[in-house]
């Protein structure tokens, strides 16, 4: 429709342009002619006014008539009194005269008044008064033509505007539709559809392009987002369920994110409480650390800041109260481009691991010792038997020998020397037996009343005690232990037996026993006022067919036995003495037991 | 314990030890017989042969104790083992040129290890059987008291 109208305004402004130049135009020229008429008739009228001849003048005013368009003409004399006049009869009379030259257009009329001029005397005036009607038609002429142009112009445009308004408006105001939908719904998937070689279609082709283009891009984006999303979610949910604990660090080693298992071992409830801190804020050293070496928050900064990879596998990590763990961890440098920007740092409690690590290694030491002892213990014996068959077999080749010289002295010593070998053996074979059944207890260990296994003890000595004048202290009250009796009366018998016999040269010999209670054992010693031990000796003593002095009797086993027995039961036996005939006193403890629980573990863990 | 003295005037002077009186009585006998005279001083343990070569304790007299030109040394000792006496006679510059021949029943590769390694002259290992007992001592004699020449 804008077309249209600026069509129509075109054209009236134009017209109305034509027109009031037309007029003017018009107005102009009739004013010249009747100015130059007036100015004839005034020239002619000299003579009627000078000769006062009001009849002439008349004539001449009717030759007007030959110029219809004249309604009215009349001269006056210089009174100013009308002195001829010539109307039509549409005019009206003449009006009041002016002294000049003077000219006014009313709607329908012209006036013009001139006055009549002789040798520069004015004699009288003229005026002559015009009737528009011509230039008025004319006007109106013009009107109808342009509202006629405007219709024919209205009728012509019409038809076109609307054809464009279907061809360019519509598909444009369509399009307008669409950007609306887009912007306010960001719906991309409208097709507009218009098939058309036009500039519209290839408009309509490339916004299709464009929606299509945002579109596909909108739905690439919409899918990054959800697999970021996805990919966000699924690192959340890792992060959140590893065991290891994960920590991030800028290139100050700020704290810039930690896992929950992170968060958790170093003692914080929220990954708030650390993230933004730096290492060696959130993870204290306790007071009393100052001093390490170069304690793991240290490390870690140090290897942050250089970019280094680290892996640490024997330190430990702080947690909020102060309190230690000890942790494996790694720490590998993030880089950009050559850039350090921090570094993620991974780590475990290696507590438990360690302590089976420190249980492992026990265990292992313990079976390292067992069979060191195991295989001393074979040495010993294979040795201990060696010795006296190469007695028995080389003395009987001696006595082969002696018998053939007939030295009959010979010959018993010989003989004495075979027997003595073929006993010892005996007695080595009967220790090693008994030594071996320490290992093979069967019973559940019980309660033993220390007071009656020293008592029997000292009955079974009974002999050898008054024999030697040996005074025997024994404390009041003994206590209860847990164990097997008749080891413990074995270990007790060897001890006290030890110290009769090594004190038999005393004159006075005196033997103490005693148990005295510690925090977790019960300690049972024996005293005695004998030869005693060197410093050196304490130890050896108790291993097997271990003799300080061949001289006495026995095996050596005895106290080989006692040290077996007790720890067989979980204790430990040892030996002290201020020296050589200072005396010495052997001692034995045996573990207290915190409940009949634990008593049935007592021989598993020393099971041999 | 007292140390017996076996031997005749002028002869090659042995310290035996060994813990084993059969034994020892088995060395003494082998050795008695010996076309090379010898004198040997029986210890039974190896604090008594440090004492004997140090001559201190029971063995301060000095007459009594004159060095030995060999040592026949068991590994299995009461108070200090053969190896700790071994080891103490080879790092003491008045004693380490004595040849030192260890006598033992153990065929154990520590025990010649730890021999060889404080710096025994030889290592014997006990014959289970008389003739080879005599054999052993007879070679014995004839090598370390006749062919080799030790500082005396």
């Amino acid at each position: 429709m804008a077309i249209m109208s600026t069509a129509v305004l075109s054209i009236l402004l134009v017209a109305v342009m034509l027109i009031l130049l037309d007029r003017n135009i018009a107005k102009h020229t009739m004013l010249e002619q009747t100015k130059s008429i007036a100015r004839i008739i005034a020239d002619r009228s000299t003579a009627t006014l000078v000769f006062n001849d009001p009849q002439s003048a008349a004539e001449m005013l009717g030759a007007l008539k030959q110029e219809p368009s004249i309604v009215a003409a009349c001269i006056y004399k210089a009174d100013y009194k009308p002195f001829a006049v010539y109307k039509l009869q549409s005019a009206d009379n003449c009006p009041q005269a002016k002294e000049t030259d003077y000219h006014e257009f009313t709607p329908y009329r012209l006036l013009v008044f001139a006055p009549v001029i002789l040798e520069g005397e004015t004699i009288g005036f003229l005026h002559i008064e015009v009737s528009l009607d011509k230039l008025n038609n004319r006007l109106i002429q013009f009107i109808l033509v342009t509202i006629g142009i405007v219709g024919i112009v209205v009728i012509l445009v019409y038809p076109l505007a609307v054809q464009q308004q279907r061809f360019v408006a519509n598909p444009i105001l369509k399009l307008a539709e669409v950007a609306d939908d887009v912007t306010k719904n960001g719906n991309y998937t409208v097709n507009l559809n218009y098939q058309s070689k036009d500039e519209i279609g290839v408009l309509y082709a490339a916004v299709n392009e464009m929606l299509y283009q945002i579109n596909e891009r909108e739905k690439a984006r919409d899918l990054a987002e959800q697999s970021r999303r996805q990919f966000e979610e699924l690192n959340r949910l890792l992060l959140a369920s590893t065991a290891e604990a994960i920590l991030g660090l800028d290139h100050n080693a700020v704290c810039t994110f930690a896992n929950p298992a992170c968060t958790k071992m170093l003692g914080y409830t929220n990954a708030s409480d650390i993230v933004g801190k730096k290492v060696s804020e959130f993870m204290r050293l306790p007071d009393t650390m100052d001093s390490a070496p170069e304690p793991a928050p240290a490390k870690i900064y140090n290897a942050c800041k250089k970019g280094e990879k680290i892996h640490v596998d024997d330190d430990f990590f702080y947690r909020n109260d102060g309190s230690a763990f000890p942790v494996e961890y790694w720490s590998h440098p993030i880089t950009k481009g050559n850039d350090i920007v921090g570094a993620v740092v991974t780590f475990l409690n290696v507590e438990a691991r360690k302590q089976f690590e420190q249980q492992r290694e026990a265990l292992i030491k313990e079976l390292e010792l067992k069979n060191a002892e195991l295989e001393s213990f074979t040495y010993t014996v294979s040795h201990d038997l060696k010795s006296p068959l190469i007695t028995i077999r080389s003395f009987a080749g001696l006595l082969k020998d002696d018998i053939n010289t007939g030295d009959k002295s010979a010959i018993e010593e010989d003989v004495d020397e075979i027997y003595f070998a073929a006993e010892k053996m005996q007695d080595l074979l009967d220790d090693l037996l008994e030594l071996s059944r320490v290992g093979r207890i069967t019973h559940e260990p019980g309660e033993v009343d220390l007071n009656q296994v020293v008592s029997e003890v000292i009955a079974v000595l009974k002999t050898k005690i008054t024999g030697n004048n040996v005074r025997i202290e024994i404390q009041d009250k003994l206590p209860t232990v847990t164990g097997d009796f008749a080891r413990l009366f074995e270990v007790i018998l060897n001890l006290v037996e030890n110290a009769i016999k090594y004190t038999s040269n005393r004159t006075i010999p005196v033997v103490k026993i005693r148990c005295d209670q510690r925090d977790s054992e019960y300690v049972v010693s024996v005293k005695d006022n004998g030869i005693g031990i060197q410093q050196p000796y304490l130890e050896k003593i108790f291993g097997l067919f271990e003799r300080l002095d061949v001289s006495q009797e026995g095996t050596g086993i005895g106290l080989a036995l006692v040290k077996r027995i007790v720890e067989f039961h979980g204790g430990r036996a040892w030996a002290e003495s201020e020296g050589l005939d200072h005396g010495s006193t052997f001692y034995f403890a045996l573990p207290k037991l915190e409940n009949s629980n634990d008593r049935g573990s007592l021989w598993k863990n020393q099971a041999h | 314990m007292t140390a017996a003295v076996y031997g005749k005037t002028k002869p090659i002077k042995i310290l035996l030890v060994e813990d084993n009186p059969s034994h020892a009585k088995l060395v003494v006998r082998g050795l008695a017989n010996h076309k090379i005279e010898n004198e040997i001083t029986h210890v039974s343990d190896g604090e008594q042969a440090l004492d004997y070569l140090y001559q201190r304790g029971n063995f301060a007299e000095k007459t009594n104790s004159p060095q030995p030109q060999l040592v026949l040394l068991d590994l299995r000792l009461p108070k200090i083992d053969g190896i700790e006496v071994l080891k103490q006679v080879k790092s003491d510059r008045n004693l380490k040129h004595i040849p030192v021949v260890v006598l033992t029943t153990s065929e154990r590769r520590d025990d010649l290890a730890a021999a060889y390694l404080n710096y025994a002259n030889s290592y014997l290992v006990k014959p289970t059987n008389l003739d080879g007992f005599k054999e052993l001592l007879y070679e014995l004699g004839i090598y370390w008291l006749a062919c080799n020449r030790g500082y005396h």
